[in-house]
């Protein structure tokens, strides 16, 4: 069964705002693929196109090769998943799994038999007979799964399940989810503005940004080899140092810090990078460390901000004696015994660096990422 | 005496005089029924009697009278329930700025006297040939009624969750299906009510009634013009029975409720 699912150009405007800007996207069939952006992205937007409950203003949607144009909600071969899982109260749970065969006028034998099989699949045996608001939120995110699984869809849309349930609970729904959608082999797209969630199930992510896809990687090249500034600045943790380049040399590219000197850096785009190009160094918290003051290749000079002790590291904030700002710097527990010396609010100390893992993109004027709170700073309405 | 105290008297007496100005009306009425008086009255006692039901029984238009307010009860039901729920559906899904119009439309002929509406009912359908009776009147009250019934809805309605409409259509069942399976169970208490309120308002409608009733009667209407011809206690004897059977429902509901209360604590 072909679950591959095609954008052609789309574009979504809803009167003068364009919620999704001409986009062509394809995803495979069995694929989890996720869209991860801010609210108000437009992947709510995204989803609702593919499920049918919004029509494209230009462009088209395939399933399984074939145009989606014209084909109404409910003959679509999808599931959603709500993000208030929109159970149907006044059911049982039985009720709910075989809504779906029900309406499509499945003897009452066969849907029951499909139920219990799908209750065993989430591990709620003996639950059928229930009322709704008897089941924990976990239970009813797993009747939900089923539900949406009970009429055999190629693709899975999933709006933002996990975002009601508390941390361990969402944590061990992400390894049940993503075991789900190996055993039934069904094509997975998942929307959330949650990275860790995104990073851990997906083969691939989309990051989106106001309409627009940023960048579509899986989780590691995501990471490892932002190619925007605004997925650096989304994707994990980044500090960013403001720079000119002064020259190319092959993967590296050599830049003028200002206050901070020449540093170099890893090109990250091949395009955007020319002589004299403004351009934004990132640097992620755990490739930082402590070196000593005149110790060779990259280092920053700074006094230490604060410390802070998150378990299995420490959090330091580094003020930088060239220019002022502040970077952020992870390190491991064997890393802060032996600079335990250093590590206290006041003291001076020199971050080094590798060039090679670091990445250097132009500068963009898309959003901005706030660093404190993780929060679009330009966020737009979210559109469904 | 504290004033706390004295706080607690005068409410002790404000809910002995509430009670007293709502049932003792009732209970007159209702004592009337056995005085063996020509008049309804309690004074003065001029024995006690059961012949008013007796009476009351043997009184033909009477009961000509309840079965014309039963069948337009049941006619308004029939009409004004389906077009309340319609009205509320549509309402729901205008967003337009002309929405608090078309509310206010729907509800004017709640803010409208019923005598009002009873004449222009009648004049209104004049012209097509149709005078004054039980369909008449079972048009006419049906056009406030359903108003009533629109509120109810439209009250319940808005605490329905859209998603779950979403849902069922992408788990591909077909709007009507969705229809019929979602909202409608998620109304059924609302409609049930509104069933209850319809019936009851057309049963003690007077008002509009008086105008297009034509040569046809209600009971509302025939005790009117007893008032006028001569009332004797057999219609306490009917209030009384009217007022028990009424008690007695409300007290099987009540009952019935109860239990189902009862049974959902329990979890079973």
């Amino acid at each position: 069964m072909d679950g591959s699912v095609r954008l052609e150009e789309v574009v979504m405007r809803f009167g003068d705002f364009t919620a999704i800007d001409k986009t062509s996207l394809t995803i495979g069939s069995g694929e989890f693929f996720s869209f991860l952006g801010p609210s108000g992205c437009g992947k709510t937007t995204l989803l609702n196109m593919v499920s049918g409950f919004l029509t494209p203003s230009e462009g088209q949607v395939l399933i399984g090769g074939e145009p989606m144009a014209g084909v109404p909600v409910n003959r679509r071969p999808t599931a959603m998943i709500f993000q208030n899982l929109a159970l149907f109260p006044l059911m049982t749970v039985f009720d709910n799994i075989e809504f779906g065969l029900e309406v499509r006028g499945v003897d009452r034998r066969t849907r029951r038999a499909t139920a219990e099989r799908l209750l065993a699949l989430v591990a709620l045996e003996g639950s059928g007979p229930k009322r709704i608001d008897e089941l924990s939120g976990g239970q009813k995110q797993r009747v939900a799964i089923a539900r949406a699984l009970a009429v055999e869809p190629r693709v899975l849309l999933l709006d933002e399940p996990l975002s009601a349930l508390d941390l361990k609970l969402r944590q061990h729904m992400r390894s049940e989810l993503k075991a789900i959608q190996r055993k039934t082999g069904i094509t997975f797209i998942y929307i959330t503005h949650d990275q860790g969630e995104a990073l851990t199930m997906s083969d691939r992510v989309a990051v989106m940004s106001a309409g627009r896809l940023q960048q579509v990687a899986d989780p590691v090249t995501l990471y490892r080899q932002p190619a925007t500034g605004f997925v650096a600045a989304f994707v994990g943790e980044n500090n960013r140092i403001e720079a000119r380049v002064i020259e190319r040399l092959g993967e590296r590219v050599r830049l003028d810090a200002g206050a901070l000197g020449e540093l170099e850096g890893r090109v990250g785009e091949e395009a955007g990078l020319g002589v004299g190009v403004e351009v934004a160094l990132y640097l992620r918290p755990e490739q930082l460390r402590p070196v000593a003051a005149d110790a060779g290749g990259m280092t920053l000079p700074a006094r230490v901000e604060s410390v802070s002790f998150e378990g299995a590291w420490l959090m330091v904030a580094a003020r930088l004696e060239g220019s002022g700002e502040v970077l952020r710097m992870q390190l491991g527990s064997e890393v802060s015994r032996r600079f335990a010396d250093a590590l206290a609010p006041g003291e001076a100390i020199t971050l080094g660096f590798d060039p090679a893992e670091t990445v250097v993109l132009p500068r963009d004027d898309g959003p901005r990422v706030d660093a404190e709170t993780g929060e679009v700073v330009e966020a737009s309405d979210e559109h469904r | 005496m504290s004033s706390q105290r004295l706080l607690g008297w005068g409410l002790r007496f404000y809910v002995v005089v509430f009670f007293g100005y709502l049932f003792l009306p009732l209970a007159i009425m209702a004592a009337a029924t056995f005085n063996d008086s020509r008049f309804p009255t309690v004074t003065p006692w001029d024995g006690t009697t059961l012949r008013w039901f007796g009476e009351l029984a043997e009184d033909g238009a009477m009961w000509q009278a309840l079965a014309n307010s039963a069948l337009v009860a049941v006619g308004v039901l029939l009409l004004a329930v389906p077009i309340g729920i319609a009205t509320a559906l549509f309402l729901n899904t205008v967003s337009s700025r002309a929405k608090p119009f078309l509310y206010a439309l729907i509800l004017s002929p709640l803010l409208t006297p019923g005598v009002i509406i009873g004449i222009s009912t009648l004049i209104f359908w004049r012209q097509w040939g149709v005078g004054g009776g039980i369909f008449l009147t079972v048009v006419g009250q049906a056009t406030f009624i359903a108003a009533y019934v629109m509120l109810m809805v439209t009250a319940r309605l808005q605490r329905f969750d859209r998603t779950l409409e979403r849902a069922a259509l992408d788990l591909g069942a077909t709007p009507w299906q969705a229809f019929r399976r979602i909202l409608l169970p998620f109304l059924k208490p609302a409609i049930l009510s509104a069933g209850v309120i319809a019936f009851l308002q057309s049963f003690e409608n007077y008002n509009t009634t008086l105008f297009v009733v034509g040569y046809d009667t209600t009971l509302t209407v025939y005790i009117a013009s007893k008032v006028r011809t001569g009332l004797t206690p057999a219609v306490n004897a009917l209030g009384l029975i009217l007022i028990l059977v009424t008690v007695l429902l409300a007290a099987a509901y009540e009952f019935k409720r109860r239990r189902e209360a009862a049974r959902l604590v329990k979890g079973v």
